[in-house]
Protein backbone atom coordinates (compact mmCIF):
# COMPACT_ATOMS: atom_id res chain seq x y z
CA UNK A 1 0.00 0.00 0.00
CA UNK A 2 1.25 3.41 -0.91
CA UNK A 3 1.61 5.86 1.96
CA UNK A 4 -0.68 8.82 2.13
CA UNK A 5 0.73 12.19 1.29
CA UNK A 6 0.76 14.83 3.97
CA UNK A 7 0.99 17.74 1.57
CA UNK A 8 -1.98 16.63 -0.40
CA UNK A 9 -4.39 19.45 0.07
CA UNK A 10 -2.76 22.19 -1.91
CA UNK A 11 -4.23 21.72 -5.35
CA UNK A 12 -2.16 23.17 -8.11
CA UNK A 13 -5.30 24.37 -9.83
CA UNK A 14 -6.05 27.01 -7.22
CA UNK A 15 -2.93 28.89 -8.15
CA UNK A 16 -2.33 27.88 -11.78
CA UNK A 17 -5.77 27.87 -13.37
CA UNK A 18 -7.07 30.96 -15.05
CA UNK A 19 -10.62 29.56 -15.15
CA UNK A 20 -13.05 31.37 -12.88
CA UNK A 21 -13.76 29.36 -9.75
CA UNK A 22 -17.29 28.44 -8.81
CA UNK A 23 -17.19 25.88 -6.02
CA UNK A 24 -14.78 26.49 -3.18
CA UNK A 25 -14.05 23.83 -0.60
CA UNK A 26 -12.21 25.78 2.05
CA UNK A 27 -10.93 26.26 5.58
CA UNK A 28 -9.54 22.72 5.76
CA UNK A 29 -12.96 21.22 5.17
CA UNK A 30 -13.62 18.04 7.15
CA UNK A 31 -16.61 15.74 7.36
CA UNK A 32 -17.65 13.05 9.83
CA UNK A 33 -20.13 10.19 9.86
CA UNK A 34 -20.62 9.99 13.62
CA UNK A 35 -17.13 9.66 15.09
CA UNK A 36 -15.57 8.60 11.85
CA UNK A 37 -13.82 11.36 9.96
CA UNK A 38 -14.14 10.62 6.25
CA UNK A 39 -12.90 13.85 4.68
CA UNK A 40 -9.71 15.54 5.86
CA UNK A 41 -8.46 19.10 5.51
CA UNK A 42 -9.78 19.73 2.02
CA UNK A 43 -9.16 22.97 0.16
CA UNK A 44 -10.02 23.08 -3.51
CA UNK A 45 -11.51 25.45 -6.06
CA UNK A 46 -13.67 23.99 -8.81
CA UNK A 47 -13.89 26.05 -11.98
CA UNK A 48 -17.06 27.34 -13.57
CA UNK A 49 -18.43 25.71 -16.72
CA UNK A 50 -15.80 23.01 -16.75
CA UNK A 51 -15.97 19.30 -16.06
CA UNK A 52 -14.12 18.24 -12.93
CA UNK A 53 -13.72 14.53 -12.26
CA UNK A 54 -13.28 13.00 -8.81
CA UNK A 55 -11.37 9.73 -8.93
CA UNK A 56 -10.03 7.38 -6.30
CA UNK A 57 -10.58 3.92 -4.84
CA UNK A 58 -13.79 2.99 -3.06
CA UNK A 59 -14.08 4.67 0.31
CA UNK A 60 -11.78 7.56 -0.61
CA UNK A 61 -14.51 10.12 0.06
CA UNK A 62 -15.14 11.33 -3.48
CA UNK A 63 -18.87 10.54 -3.44
CA UNK A 64 -19.23 11.92 0.08
CA UNK A 65 -17.78 15.24 -1.00
CA UNK A 66 -19.96 15.30 -4.12
CA UNK A 67 -23.07 14.64 -2.06
CA UNK A 68 -22.13 17.38 0.35
CA UNK A 69 -22.26 19.95 -2.44
CA UNK A 70 -26.05 19.83 -2.36
CA UNK A 71 -26.20 18.66 1.24
CA UNK A 72 -27.54 15.23 0.40
CA UNK A 73 -25.65 13.91 3.41
CA UNK A 74 -27.92 15.95 5.67
CA UNK A 75 -30.23 12.96 5.30
CA UNK A 76 -27.69 10.75 7.11
CA UNK A 77 -27.90 10.75 10.91
CA UNK A 78 -24.96 11.97 12.96
CA UNK A 79 -23.01 13.79 10.29
CA UNK A 80 -21.13 16.99 10.90
CA UNK A 81 -18.47 19.07 9.22
CA UNK A 82 -15.73 21.62 9.76
CA UNK A 83 -14.67 24.33 7.34
CA UNK A 84 -16.92 25.54 4.57
CA UNK A 85 -18.14 24.97 1.03
CA UNK A 86 -19.03 28.06 -1.00
CA UNK A 87 -20.92 27.70 -4.26
CA UNK A 88 -21.54 30.70 -6.47
CA UNK A 89 -20.31 33.01 -3.74
CA UNK A 90 -22.59 31.70 -0.99
CA UNK A 91 -21.87 29.18 1.75
CA UNK A 92 -24.01 26.07 1.44
CA UNK A 93 -24.08 26.01 5.25
CA UNK A 94 -25.50 29.53 5.52
CA UNK A 95 -28.26 29.15 8.15
CA UNK A 96 -30.50 31.41 6.08
CA UNK A 97 -30.15 29.16 3.04
CA UNK A 98 -33.02 26.80 2.33
CA UNK A 99 -31.72 23.38 1.36
CA UNK A 100 -34.52 23.02 -1.21
CA UNK A 101 -33.35 26.15 -3.03
CA UNK A 102 -29.75 24.89 -2.86
CA UNK A 103 -30.78 21.64 -4.53
CA UNK A 104 -32.56 23.58 -7.26
CA UNK A 105 -29.30 25.31 -8.00
CA UNK A 106 -27.35 22.09 -7.89
CA UNK A 107 -28.80 19.23 -9.90
CA UNK A 108 -27.75 15.66 -9.37
CA UNK A 109 -27.64 12.55 -11.53
CA UNK A 110 -27.10 9.21 -9.86
CA UNK A 111 -25.36 5.97 -10.72
CA UNK A 112 -28.58 4.08 -11.34
CA UNK A 113 -31.06 5.95 -13.48
CA UNK A 114 -34.12 6.63 -11.39
CA UNK A 115 -36.99 8.06 -13.43
CA UNK A 116 -40.31 8.41 -11.66
CA UNK A 117 -42.93 5.86 -12.75
CA UNK A 118 -44.62 8.57 -14.80
CA UNK A 119 -44.56 9.77 -18.36
CA UNK A 120 -41.43 11.28 -19.88
CA UNK A 121 -43.18 14.65 -19.81
CA UNK A 122 -44.21 14.41 -16.15
CA UNK A 123 -40.73 13.35 -15.10
CA UNK A 124 -39.35 16.60 -16.41
CA UNK A 125 -42.05 18.94 -15.12
CA UNK A 126 -42.45 17.22 -11.75
CA UNK A 127 -40.51 19.75 -9.72
CA UNK A 128 -42.10 22.64 -11.61
CA UNK A 129 -45.57 21.38 -10.76
CA UNK A 130 -44.57 21.09 -7.11
CA UNK A 131 -43.39 24.69 -7.31
CA UNK A 132 -46.85 25.64 -8.61
CA UNK A 133 -45.92 26.16 -12.26
CA UNK A 134 -48.76 24.73 -14.32
CA UNK A 135 -49.09 26.85 -17.45
CA UNK A 136 -49.03 24.30 -20.25
CA UNK A 137 -47.12 26.37 -22.79
CA UNK A 138 -44.38 27.02 -20.22
CA UNK A 139 -44.18 23.36 -19.24
CA UNK A 140 -44.09 22.33 -22.91
CA UNK A 141 -41.19 24.71 -23.47
CA UNK A 142 -39.29 23.35 -20.48
CA UNK A 143 -39.83 19.75 -21.63
CA UNK A 144 -38.54 20.45 -25.12
CA UNK A 145 -35.61 22.57 -23.91
CA UNK A 146 -34.60 19.98 -21.31
CA UNK A 147 -34.91 17.02 -23.66
CA UNK A 148 -32.96 18.85 -26.34
CA UNK A 149 -30.34 19.78 -23.74
CA UNK A 150 -30.04 16.13 -22.78
CA UNK A 151 -29.79 15.04 -26.46
CA UNK A 152 -32.97 13.01 -26.10
CA UNK A 153 -35.57 15.13 -27.88
CA UNK A 154 -35.17 13.60 -31.34
CA UNK A 155 -35.56 10.11 -29.93
CA UNK A 156 -38.68 10.71 -27.82
CA UNK A 157 -40.45 13.80 -29.19
CA UNK A 158 -43.31 11.68 -30.52
CA UNK A 159 -43.87 9.83 -27.28
CA UNK A 160 -43.29 12.26 -24.44
CA UNK A 161 -46.58 11.18 -22.91
CA UNK A 162 -45.52 7.52 -22.82
CA UNK A 163 -44.15 5.98 -19.65
CA UNK A 164 -40.52 6.81 -18.93
CA UNK A 165 -40.05 3.21 -17.86
CA UNK A 166 -40.30 2.11 -21.51
CA UNK A 167 -37.04 3.86 -22.38
CA UNK A 168 -33.70 2.10 -22.69
CA UNK A 169 -31.19 2.44 -19.84
CA UNK A 170 -29.18 5.08 -21.67
CA UNK A 171 -32.33 7.01 -22.52
CA UNK A 172 -33.53 6.83 -18.90
CA UNK A 173 -30.22 8.25 -17.73
CA UNK A 174 -30.46 11.08 -20.26
CA UNK A 175 -34.04 11.65 -19.06
CA UNK A 176 -32.66 12.02 -15.54
CA UNK A 177 -30.19 14.58 -16.88
CA UNK A 178 -33.08 16.35 -18.65
CA UNK A 179 -35.00 16.33 -15.36
CA UNK A 180 -31.99 17.80 -13.57
CA UNK A 181 -31.51 20.61 -16.08
CA UNK A 182 -35.25 21.45 -16.17
CA UNK A 183 -34.61 23.57 -13.08
CA UNK A 184 -31.81 25.41 -14.87
CA UNK A 185 -29.26 24.58 -12.18
CA UNK A 186 -25.84 26.20 -11.97
CA UNK A 187 -24.08 22.97 -11.12
CA UNK A 188 -24.62 19.39 -12.25
CA UNK A 189 -23.32 16.66 -9.95
CA UNK A 190 -22.93 13.24 -11.49
CA UNK A 191 -22.25 10.20 -9.36
CA UNK A 192 -21.01 7.39 -11.62
CA UNK A 193 -23.58 8.30 -14.27
CA UNK A 194 -22.50 5.65 -16.77
CA UNK A 195 -21.65 2.68 -14.61
CA UNK A 196 -24.95 0.93 -15.39
CA UNK A 197 -24.81 1.64 -19.13
CA UNK A 198 -23.41 -0.16 -22.16
CA UNK A 199 -20.52 1.41 -24.13
CA UNK A 200 -22.76 3.06 -26.75
CA UNK A 201 -25.05 4.64 -24.15
CA UNK A 202 -21.94 5.62 -22.18
CA UNK A 203 -20.53 7.32 -25.28
CA UNK A 204 -23.74 9.30 -25.71
CA UNK A 205 -23.74 10.44 -22.09
CA UNK A 206 -20.09 11.39 -22.30
CA UNK A 207 -20.70 13.43 -25.44
CA UNK A 208 -23.65 15.03 -23.67
CA UNK A 209 -21.42 15.96 -20.72
CA UNK A 210 -19.01 17.55 -23.19
CA UNK A 211 -21.88 19.68 -24.55
CA UNK A 212 -23.42 20.50 -21.17
CA UNK A 213 -20.30 22.15 -19.85
CA UNK A 214 -21.05 25.12 -22.09
CA UNK A 215 -23.93 25.85 -19.70
CA UNK A 216 -23.17 24.15 -16.42
CA UNK A 217 -20.39 23.56 -13.95
CA UNK A 218 -20.13 19.78 -13.82
CA UNK A 219 -18.56 17.56 -11.18
CA UNK A 220 -18.47 13.85 -11.95
CA UNK A 221 -17.46 10.97 -9.72
CA UNK A 222 -16.18 8.02 -11.68
CA UNK A 223 -14.35 4.76 -11.07
CA UNK A 224 -13.62 4.63 -14.74
CA UNK A 225 -10.36 6.46 -15.27
CA UNK A 226 -10.74 6.35 -19.04
CA UNK A 227 -14.02 8.15 -18.59
CA UNK A 228 -12.30 10.82 -16.52
CA UNK A 229 -9.73 11.32 -19.30
CA UNK A 230 -12.42 11.48 -21.97
CA UNK A 231 -14.81 13.91 -20.33
CA UNK A 232 -13.07 16.04 -17.75
CA UNK A 233 -11.01 19.21 -17.89
CA UNK A 234 -9.73 18.80 -14.34
CA UNK A 235 -9.22 15.73 -12.19
CA UNK A 236 -9.00 15.39 -8.44
CA UNK A 237 -7.55 12.19 -6.98
CA UNK A 238 -8.70 11.29 -3.47
CA UNK A 239 -7.34 8.67 -1.15
CA UNK A 240 -8.47 7.91 2.39
CA UNK A 241 -10.49 11.09 2.54
CA UNK A 242 -7.62 13.31 1.46
CA UNK A 243 -7.10 15.21 -1.73
CA UNK A 244 -3.86 13.77 -3.05
CA UNK A 245 -3.60 15.60 -6.35
CA UNK A 246 -5.74 18.05 -8.24
CA UNK A 247 -4.75 19.44 -11.59
CA UNK A 248 -5.79 19.62 -15.21
CA UNK A 249 -6.70 16.15 -16.43
CA UNK A 250 -3.85 15.97 -18.91
CA UNK A 251 -1.28 16.52 -16.17
CA UNK A 252 -2.90 14.07 -13.76
CA UNK A 253 -2.85 11.28 -16.33
CA UNK A 254 0.28 12.11 -18.29
CA UNK A 255 2.62 13.50 -15.72
CA UNK A 256 1.18 13.35 -12.19
CA UNK A 257 3.15 15.09 -9.48
CA UNK A 258 2.43 12.60 -6.71
CA UNK A 259 3.63 9.00 -6.63
CA UNK A 260 0.28 7.83 -5.28
CA UNK A 261 -1.53 9.36 -8.24
CA UNK A 262 0.92 7.73 -10.66
CA UNK A 263 0.36 4.38 -8.96
CA UNK A 264 -3.43 4.74 -9.07
CA UNK A 265 -3.82 5.94 -12.65
CA UNK A 266 -1.43 3.29 -13.95
CA UNK A 267 -3.25 0.51 -12.08
CA UNK A 268 -0.38 -0.25 -9.68
CA UNK A 269 -2.25 0.73 -6.55
CA UNK A 270 -2.40 -1.44 -3.46
CA UNK B 1 -20.68 8.19 -33.85
CA UNK B 2 -17.69 10.51 -33.93
CA UNK B 3 -16.61 11.58 -30.45
CA UNK B 4 -15.48 15.13 -29.72
CA UNK B 5 -11.87 14.03 -29.32
CA UNK B 6 -11.73 12.49 -32.82
CA UNK B 7 -11.18 15.99 -34.18
CA UNK B 8 -7.70 15.82 -32.61
CA UNK B 9 -6.79 13.03 -35.06
CA UNK B 10 -7.68 15.36 -37.91
CA UNK B 11 -5.40 18.00 -36.41
CA UNK B 12 -2.65 15.40 -36.15
CA UNK B 13 -2.96 14.67 -39.88
CA UNK B 14 -2.92 18.39 -40.64
CA UNK B 15 0.31 18.79 -38.66
CA UNK B 16 1.91 15.98 -40.68
CA UNK B 17 0.86 17.65 -43.95
CA UNK B 18 2.24 20.99 -42.77
CA UNK B 19 5.51 19.40 -41.67
CA UNK B 20 5.88 17.58 -45.01
CA UNK B 21 5.17 20.79 -46.93
CA UNK B 22 7.95 22.53 -45.04
CA UNK B 23 10.37 19.65 -45.69
CA UNK B 24 9.51 19.68 -49.42
CA UNK B 25 9.92 23.45 -49.56
CA UNK B 26 13.31 23.30 -47.84
CA UNK B 27 14.57 20.67 -50.26
CA UNK B 28 13.31 22.65 -53.27
CA UNK B 29 14.75 25.89 -51.91
CA UNK B 30 18.15 24.21 -51.38
CA UNK B 31 18.11 23.28 -55.07
CA UNK B 32 17.21 26.88 -55.94
CA UNK B 33 20.22 28.05 -53.94
CA UNK B 34 22.42 25.82 -56.09
CA UNK B 35 20.78 26.88 -59.36
CA UNK B 36 20.81 30.62 -58.58
CA UNK B 37 24.17 30.42 -56.80
CA UNK B 38 22.52 32.26 -53.92
CA UNK B 39 24.02 31.47 -50.53
CA UNK B 40 21.33 33.47 -48.69
CA UNK B 41 18.68 30.96 -49.81
CA UNK B 42 20.84 28.13 -48.44
CA UNK B 43 21.05 29.93 -45.10
CA UNK B 44 17.27 30.37 -45.02
CA UNK B 45 16.83 26.63 -45.48
CA UNK B 46 19.17 25.90 -42.58
CA UNK B 47 17.26 28.33 -40.38
CA UNK B 48 13.84 26.98 -41.41
CA UNK B 49 14.70 23.46 -40.27
CA UNK B 50 13.85 24.48 -36.72
CA UNK B 51 10.17 24.79 -37.66
CA UNK B 52 10.19 21.17 -38.83
CA UNK B 53 11.82 20.05 -35.57
CA UNK B 54 9.16 21.89 -33.60
CA UNK B 55 6.39 20.20 -35.55
CA UNK B 56 7.93 16.80 -34.84
CA UNK B 57 7.77 17.56 -31.12
CA UNK B 58 4.18 18.79 -31.44
CA UNK B 59 3.11 15.63 -33.28
CA UNK B 60 4.81 13.39 -30.72
CA UNK B 61 3.20 15.26 -27.84
CA UNK B 62 -0.22 15.19 -29.48
CA UNK B 63 0.07 11.47 -30.19
CA UNK B 64 1.19 10.59 -26.66
CA UNK B 65 -1.53 12.78 -25.20
CA UNK B 66 -4.16 11.12 -27.38
CA UNK B 67 -3.00 7.63 -26.40
CA UNK B 68 -3.02 8.53 -22.72
CA UNK B 69 -6.37 10.26 -22.66
CA UNK B 70 -8.44 8.40 -25.22
CA UNK B 71 -7.01 4.87 -25.48
CA UNK B 72 -7.31 4.57 -29.28
CA UNK B 73 -7.73 1.16 -30.91
CA UNK B 74 -7.77 -0.22 -34.45
CA UNK B 75 -7.41 2.40 -37.22
CA UNK B 76 -7.11 5.26 -34.72
CA UNK B 77 -4.19 3.50 -32.99
CA UNK B 78 -2.53 2.76 -36.34
CA UNK B 79 -2.83 6.44 -37.27
CA UNK B 80 -1.15 7.45 -34.00
CA UNK B 81 1.70 4.97 -34.51
CA UNK B 82 2.12 6.06 -38.13
CA UNK B 83 2.01 9.75 -37.17
CA UNK B 84 4.93 9.28 -34.76
CA UNK B 85 6.98 7.32 -37.30
CA UNK B 86 6.10 9.55 -40.24
CA UNK B 87 6.96 12.71 -38.36
CA UNK B 88 10.35 11.19 -37.55
CA UNK B 89 10.93 10.42 -41.25
CA UNK B 90 9.93 13.95 -42.22
CA UNK B 91 12.20 15.39 -39.54
CA UNK B 92 15.07 13.38 -41.05
CA UNK B 93 14.14 14.73 -44.50
CA UNK B 94 14.34 18.23 -43.02
CA UNK B 95 17.80 17.41 -41.64
CA UNK B 96 18.93 16.13 -45.04
CA UNK B 97 17.64 19.34 -46.69
CA UNK B 98 19.52 21.35 -44.09
CA UNK B 99 22.66 19.30 -44.67
CA UNK B 100 22.32 19.80 -48.44
CA UNK B 101 21.97 23.56 -47.88
CA UNK B 102 25.12 23.65 -45.75
CA UNK B 103 27.06 21.77 -48.41
CA UNK B 104 25.72 24.08 -51.13
CA UNK B 105 26.83 27.01 -49.02
CA UNK B 106 30.35 25.58 -48.92
CA UNK B 107 30.28 24.87 -52.68
CA UNK B 108 29.14 28.42 -53.46
CA UNK B 109 31.80 29.85 -51.17
CA UNK B 110 34.41 27.78 -52.99
CA UNK B 111 33.01 28.94 -56.35
CA UNK B 112 33.14 32.53 -55.12
CA UNK B 113 36.82 32.01 -54.44
CA UNK B 114 37.39 31.16 -58.08
CA UNK B 115 37.10 27.37 -57.91
CA UNK B 116 35.52 25.67 -60.90
CA UNK B 117 32.07 24.08 -60.58
CA UNK B 118 31.27 21.00 -62.65
CA UNK B 119 28.96 21.63 -65.63
CA UNK B 120 26.59 18.66 -65.11
CA UNK B 121 25.07 19.92 -61.86
CA UNK B 122 21.59 19.45 -63.30
CA UNK B 123 21.57 15.78 -62.23
CA UNK B 124 21.27 16.89 -58.59
CA UNK B 125 18.01 18.91 -58.91
CA UNK B 126 16.56 16.17 -61.13
CA UNK B 127 17.02 13.58 -58.39
CA UNK B 128 15.79 16.03 -55.76
CA UNK B 129 12.60 16.68 -57.71
CA UNK B 130 11.81 12.97 -57.87
CA UNK B 131 12.50 12.60 -54.13
CA UNK B 132 10.26 15.53 -53.17
CA UNK B 133 7.55 14.26 -55.53
CA UNK B 134 7.73 10.93 -53.71
CA UNK B 135 7.26 12.69 -50.38
CA UNK B 136 4.32 14.71 -51.74
CA UNK B 137 2.72 11.53 -53.12
CA UNK B 138 3.24 9.70 -49.81
CA UNK B 139 1.47 12.47 -47.89
CA UNK B 140 -1.34 12.57 -50.46
CA UNK B 141 -1.67 8.79 -50.08
CA UNK B 142 -1.93 9.28 -46.32
CA UNK B 143 -4.80 11.72 -46.75
CA UNK B 144 -6.51 9.94 -49.67
CA UNK B 145 -6.00 6.45 -48.19
CA UNK B 146 -4.38 5.45 -51.48
CA UNK B 147 -2.41 2.21 -51.12
CA UNK B 148 -1.81 1.93 -54.90
CA UNK B 149 0.00 5.25 -54.89
CA UNK B 150 2.23 3.97 -52.09
CA UNK B 151 3.31 0.99 -54.19
CA UNK B 152 4.22 3.37 -56.99
CA UNK B 153 6.34 5.42 -54.55
CA UNK B 154 8.22 2.33 -53.42
CA UNK B 155 8.89 1.59 -57.10
CA UNK B 156 10.31 5.10 -57.66
CA UNK B 157 12.85 4.68 -54.88
CA UNK B 158 14.86 2.40 -57.14
CA UNK B 159 15.12 5.18 -59.69
CA UNK B 160 16.61 7.58 -57.12
CA UNK B 161 18.98 4.87 -55.90
CA UNK B 162 20.14 4.40 -59.45
CA UNK B 163 20.60 8.14 -60.01
CA UNK B 164 22.68 8.34 -56.85
CA UNK B 165 24.93 5.52 -58.03
CA UNK B 166 25.29 7.22 -61.39
CA UNK B 167 26.08 10.57 -59.73
CA UNK B 168 28.66 8.91 -57.53
CA UNK B 169 30.28 7.38 -60.56
CA UNK B 170 30.18 10.65 -62.48
CA UNK B 171 31.66 12.74 -59.68
CA UNK B 172 34.39 10.24 -58.83
CA UNK B 173 35.32 10.06 -62.52
CA UNK B 174 35.64 13.85 -62.52
CA UNK B 175 37.77 13.58 -59.40
CA UNK B 176 40.24 11.32 -61.17
CA UNK B 177 40.13 13.54 -64.27
CA UNK B 178 40.67 16.70 -62.26
CA UNK B 179 37.53 18.31 -63.76
CA UNK B 180 36.74 20.30 -60.62
CA UNK B 181 37.97 20.93 -57.11
CA UNK B 182 38.07 17.83 -54.88
CA UNK B 183 36.20 19.56 -52.06
CA UNK B 184 33.35 20.57 -54.36
CA UNK B 185 33.05 17.11 -55.88
CA UNK B 186 32.97 15.46 -52.46
CA UNK B 187 30.23 17.83 -51.32
CA UNK B 188 28.25 16.88 -54.43
CA UNK B 189 28.66 13.17 -53.69
CA UNK B 190 27.23 13.75 -50.21
CA UNK B 191 24.41 15.92 -51.55
CA UNK B 192 23.46 13.15 -53.96
CA UNK B 193 23.48 10.70 -51.05
CA UNK B 194 21.27 13.04 -49.00
CA UNK B 195 18.73 13.15 -51.84
CA UNK B 196 18.80 9.36 -51.99
CA UNK B 197 18.09 9.32 -48.24
CA UNK B 198 15.16 11.71 -48.70
CA UNK B 199 13.69 9.22 -51.17
CA UNK B 200 14.29 6.42 -48.65
CA UNK B 201 12.35 8.33 -45.99
CA UNK B 202 9.53 9.01 -48.47
CA UNK B 203 9.49 5.28 -49.16
CA UNK B 204 9.31 4.56 -45.42
CA UNK B 205 6.30 6.88 -45.20
CA UNK B 206 4.64 5.09 -48.12
CA UNK B 207 5.14 1.77 -46.33
CA UNK B 208 3.72 3.23 -43.13
CA UNK B 209 0.69 4.52 -45.05
CA UNK B 210 0.08 1.03 -46.46
CA UNK B 211 0.08 -0.24 -42.87
CA UNK B 212 -2.25 2.55 -41.82
CA UNK B 213 -4.85 1.87 -44.46
CA UNK B 214 -4.59 -1.89 -44.87
CA UNK B 215 -3.24 -3.01 -41.49
CA UNK B 216 -0.60 -4.96 -43.45
CA UNK B 217 3.10 -4.69 -42.68
CA UNK B 218 5.19 -4.38 -45.85
CA UNK B 219 8.44 -3.01 -44.51
CA UNK B 220 10.52 -6.15 -44.58
CA UNK B 221 8.37 -9.01 -45.79
CA UNK B 222 5.79 -7.34 -48.00
CA UNK B 223 6.85 -9.22 -51.07
CA UNK B 224 6.48 -12.60 -49.37
CA UNK B 225 2.94 -11.78 -48.36
CA UNK B 226 2.16 -10.76 -51.92
CA UNK B 227 1.23 -7.20 -50.93
CA UNK B 228 3.93 -5.62 -53.06
CA UNK B 229 4.63 -6.92 -56.58
CA UNK B 230 8.01 -8.72 -56.73
CA UNK B 231 9.45 -6.29 -59.29
CA UNK B 232 9.10 -3.46 -56.77
CA UNK B 233 11.16 -4.96 -54.00
CA UNK B 234 13.23 -7.40 -56.08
Amino acid sequence: MVETNKAATSPAISSDSTDPQYIQVKDNYGFWYGDTKVLHDLNMDIPKKKVTAFIGPSGCGKSTLLRNFNRMNDLVEGTHHSGDIVIGGRSIYDPKLEVISLRKRIGMVFQKYNPFPKTIYENIVYSLRIAGRSKKSHLDDVVERSLRGAALWDEVKDRVHDSALGLSGGQMQRLCIARAIANEPEVLLMDEPCSALDPIATGKIEELIHTLKDEYTIVIVTHNMQQATRVSDYTAFFYLGKLIEYNDTETVFMNPKEEQTEAYVSGRFG
Amino acid sequence: MDRNFHSELKQLKESIVLMAEKAMLNTTRAMEALKLRDISIANEVIEADREIDELELLIDQTAIRYMTLYQPVSGDMRLIAVAIKTSHDIERIGDEASSIAKRIGRILTAAGNGHVLPDNLVVIPQAARIATDMLRDAIEALIDEDVEKCISIIRQDKQVDSMNRSNFQGFTNMLSEGGAETEILLELVFISKSIERIADHATNIAEEVIYLHSGQEVRHAGIKKGIIPPEVTG
